[in-house]
């Protein structure tokens, strides 16, 4: 699945609506709740563990990509 | 061979292959690569066509590649090109392959280098092939597969020190119980390493055998060289009162007590009182510490003893109740580790922490503790939400009076109507122990005051000739509120109880395995409650306790007889305790046995235990159903049967014997014993069962055989031990053994009360 899509289900928000720029910052529904969420989606959907320094870290779509990219991870 | 090649043809400088079409490749590859076009796609495209040219090509390109296809386009290519030689079985160009690879090992994919070392035949292994496995292990530490293949080729050089460490490090990379085993077996083939031996006895009273691999895993990581006596299926005490048993013959250094208290008080898959639990808890407590004692009494060896943590949930659900069962298996705990650790080194295992915070368990959430302050991991909240559910509802008086029950594939496996009596899955093994379960949690609802009724569609006669006359029935008619075994519309029959009965609709909760059934429930009568079912009825048991609307969280009234109960059953215990003697044992554990001429009823169980019994098997004469039914029928046969029972439970039909009629003699066609009976003597118990009905009959000698299947060890010397004689020549490979009857044939043991078969 892409990221993109991902974050659209659990924030939702359109999946046309984000790019890699986008950040929690700019968004009303990425609170530090749907972070969490957004974690565990990410853990299971593309079976990787993400350590806590890491997830604080994951606050935009790019964020996100590069975290999974160096898992291997393709979408 | 590849006929077309459209990756060529769309390729950006129009070039197609002239001649040879791998010559011609290797064109297009190096134009590609000098105009620095996307070499991957094509170089993927060449190792298809032809992987012994691309081959040459990446071992003449050295570090180049790398800059010309980025490491992951070497490893895909790489990975290709092992797919390429591996499918066409050539093994030269394998060859070549492991060559380029280790030039491009920083690259290469562990899953390639695994594929390489497990797929080449020893004899053809290239010498590239383990310094490449090195080196991407080096890189992937924790890959299974390359550990795995690299354990194997540390194996067959014979080098035992790196299959050790390779298989040390494969057992914690992927802790599944194939892999561990596998893991445990691969062991026997290097020599052990140079580390202290240490003997384990491991005596449970449940199977215990996939631990023995994480065992073996965890004491050689710890630095020790394990050697692991397994006792028999629930053997534990036997075994601890036995001092010629195997288990004592290892150099001992951990004894391992694992008597599941599910086993030792059964009553807690049903709804016992709080004095109940205490008696029968507390009583397990006295058996498990007598065990600790003797096992100390033999051995000098630390002792871990499993604490109690039950699998059936407490049918008040989970509340910290004054009298819940979580309290009284914390008394029962703690009277267990105040006694076990009165012995010197000796501990209790909590396994309720080992089960919840293993790692990955349900307590363990770190991240979220720190990413969020979460302290309930999110497996748990579905739970935790319905139980709070259940409270509220009971608060508000929402809790449904009365389960609405179908029986057939609900309450019993199979169809009352077809299979019968005897046909229906129902008894202490699977398929039929998961029925039995449900029943006694139904029972436990019913005796918290929700009321019990059937709508079936059976014939009525079919349907209670299984609930009077099945043995395994854990609900009797007397057990139903209301009954309505017929043909009509369930919801006909529901709304009729529910008149009958004085309740709403909207009180009851139809429970049925088939959707159908279901659907037309919730369309007809949807005040009625329907809870889908998991299509396993394993799960309907967790279905029904869970559900909110059934929850009876009735405060229990404190057991007045309690401490007097406690003290008179811990009083007969303490009696039993000590190092005493097997003989001793044996007779306190109070063995009463029924022997009989098969039932019909218990054929099909007779058929199962000769099916399935490898052990204690003389002859290994497997029978048909319909060939038991037959001779348990002829007068020419007898098929017997036997019943155990001691003071801790029925133990249900154990044993049973075929035997030949005939006039001078009775011959024991075979003759077998359930494993969880071994080591009692019922099985002497039953030949002189036999031996009495024999002399009876006028019989003056008594025959039986042995054949050895290579996997019947506890049968062999049966016919010794019990005094016959030997009368075959050695040939045929089956022992004929005799007995005069005029001795007195055979004695029951001791400590055995033997009733029935006189009669036969």
């Amino acid at each position: 699945m892409k990221p993109e899509l991902l974050v659209s289900r659990v924030l939702g928000v359109p999946a046309q609506q984000l790019s890699d720029s986008t950040s929690n910052a700019q968004l009303g529904t990425w609170d530090s709740l749907a972070h969490i969420t957004l974690v565990l989606e990410i853990e299971s959907t593309y079976g990787v563990s993400v350590s806590v320094e890491e997830a604080l870290g994951m606050t935009s779509v790019g964020a996100i990509k590069q975290v999974l990219a160096q898992r291997g991870v393709r979408w | 061979m590849p006929t077309a090649t459209p990756p060529l043809s769309s390729t950006p400088h129009g070039l197609a292959p002239a001649g040879d079409p791998a010559a011609g490749l290797r064109r297009i590859v190096a134009a590609a690569a000098r105009h620095a076009q996307v070499p991957a796609q094509l170089a993927m495209a060449a190792a298809r066509l032809s992987p012994v040219e691309t081959t040459a090509w990446l071992l003449s390109l050295g570090p180049s590649a790398g800059e010309l296809l980025g490491d992951d386009g070497v490893a895909e290519l790489v990975d290709v090109l092992a797919g390429q030689a591996l499918a066409r079985g050539q093994l030269t160009l394998a060859e070549g392959v492991c060559e380029a690879a280790l030039r491009h090992a920083h690259a290469v994919l562990p899953d390639t280098a695994a594929t390489l070392a497990a797929a080449l035949p020893p004899e053809r292994r290239p010498a590239a092939l383990r310094p490449l496995c090195e080196r991407v292990l080096d890189r992937a530490p924790r890959h299974p597969a390359l550990l795995r293949a690299a354990a194997e080729l540390a194996l067959e050089r014979g080098d035992g020190a790196r299959a050790h460490a390779l298989l040390d490090r494969l057992g914690q990379a992927d802790p599944s119980p194939a892999t561990a085993g596998w893991v445990a077996s691969a062991r026997g083939r290097a020599p052990a390493p140079p580390a202290p031996p240490i003997g384990v006895a491991l005596l449970g009273s449940f199977t215990l055998n996939p631990l023995v691999p994480f065992l073996d895993l965890e004491l050689r990581a710890a630095g020790l060289l394990p050697s692991i006596t397994l006792g028999g299926y629930g053997a534990w005490e036997r075994e601890v009162a036995d001092e010629n048993d195997p288990v004592w013959a290892a150099d001992l250094g951990l004894g391992v007590i694992a008597a599941h208290v599910d086993d030792l008080v059964p009553a807690l898959a049903g709804d016992p009182t709080p004095g109940e639990l205490r008696a029968a808890g507390m009583e397990a407590v006295e058996r498990v510490v007598a065990a600790a004692e003797r096992f100390r009494a033999r051995s000098a060896a630390a002792l871990a003893v499993l604490g109690f943590h039950s699998a059936h949930p407490d049918p008040s659900g989970p509340l910290h109740s004054v009298d819940g069962r979580a309290a009284i298996l914390a008394e029962l705990n703690r009277a267990l580790a105040e006694r076990v650790e009165a012995l010197p080194d000796a501990w209790v295992v909590d396994l309720g922490e080992v089960t919840l915070r293993r790692a990955g368990g349900a307590a363990d959430e770190p991240k979220l503790r720190h990413l969020a302050r979460m302290r309930l991991p999110p497996a748990a909240l579905p739970a935790l939400a319905r139980s709070l559910a259940g409270i509220a509802v009971a608060a508000k008086g929402l809790t449904r009076k009365c389960l609405l029950l179908d029986l057939d594939d609900t309450l019993w496996g199979g169809l009352a109507g077809e299979d019968g009596v005897g046909g229906v899955r129902l008894g202490d093994t699977a398929p039929g122990s998961e029925f039995v379960e449900l029943q006694h949690a139904l029972k436990a609802l019913a005796g918290r005051g929700v009321l019990l009724a059937v709508a079936s569609k059976n014939n009525e006669d079919d349907a209670l000739a299984v609930i009077r006359g099945h043995g395994a029935m854990v609900l009797r008619e007397a057990d139903f509120a209301a009954l309505r075994i017929n043909w009509r519309p369930k919801h006909e029959n529901a709304a009729e109880i529910a008149a009958e009965l004085g309740i709403g609709l909207e009180s009851m909760v139809f429970v049925d395995n088939s959707p159908d059934e279901r659907a037309r429930m919730r369309a007809m009568l949807p005040q009625v409650l329907t809870p889908e079912l998991p299509a396993d009825p394993a799960l309907f048991r967790r279905t029904l306790q869970e559900l909110p609307q059934l929850r009876v969280a009735r405060v229990t009234d404190e057991d007045r007889a309690r401490t007097a109960l406690y003290r008179a059953r811990a009083g007969r215990m303490q009696a039993q305790r000590g190092a005493g003697s097997l003989d001793e044992y044996l007779r306190g554990l109070g063995v009463e046995v029924h022997v009989e001429p098969a039932p019909e009823a218990a054929l099909a169980r007779a058929h199962q235990l000769f099916a399935r019994t490898n052990q204690f098997n003389l002859t290994t004469r497997r029978y048909a159903h319909a060939e038991l039914q037959a001779r348990a029928a002829d007068p020419a046969w007898r098929l017997y049967v036997l019943r155990a029972r001691d003071r801790h439970g029925d133990h249900g039909l154990v044993s049973c014997a075929l035997v030949r009629v005939e006039e001078s003699a009775w011959t024991v066609d075979n003759l077998v014993l359930s494993c969880r009976a071994l080591g009692c003597g019922v099985e002497t118990a039953l030949l002189a069962a036999i031996g009495r009905a024999a002399r009876r009959a006028g019989a003056t000698h008594l025959r039986g055989e042995l054949a050895d299947s290579g996997k019947n060890a506890p049968a062999h010397g049966f016919w010794a031990r019990h005094g016959f004689t030997r009368v075959d020549d050695g040939s045929g490979g089956v022992e004929r053994w005799e007995l005069a009857l005029d001795g007195g044939g055979v004695a029951a043991p001791p400590w055995i009360c033997l009733e029935g078969a006189d009669e036969a």
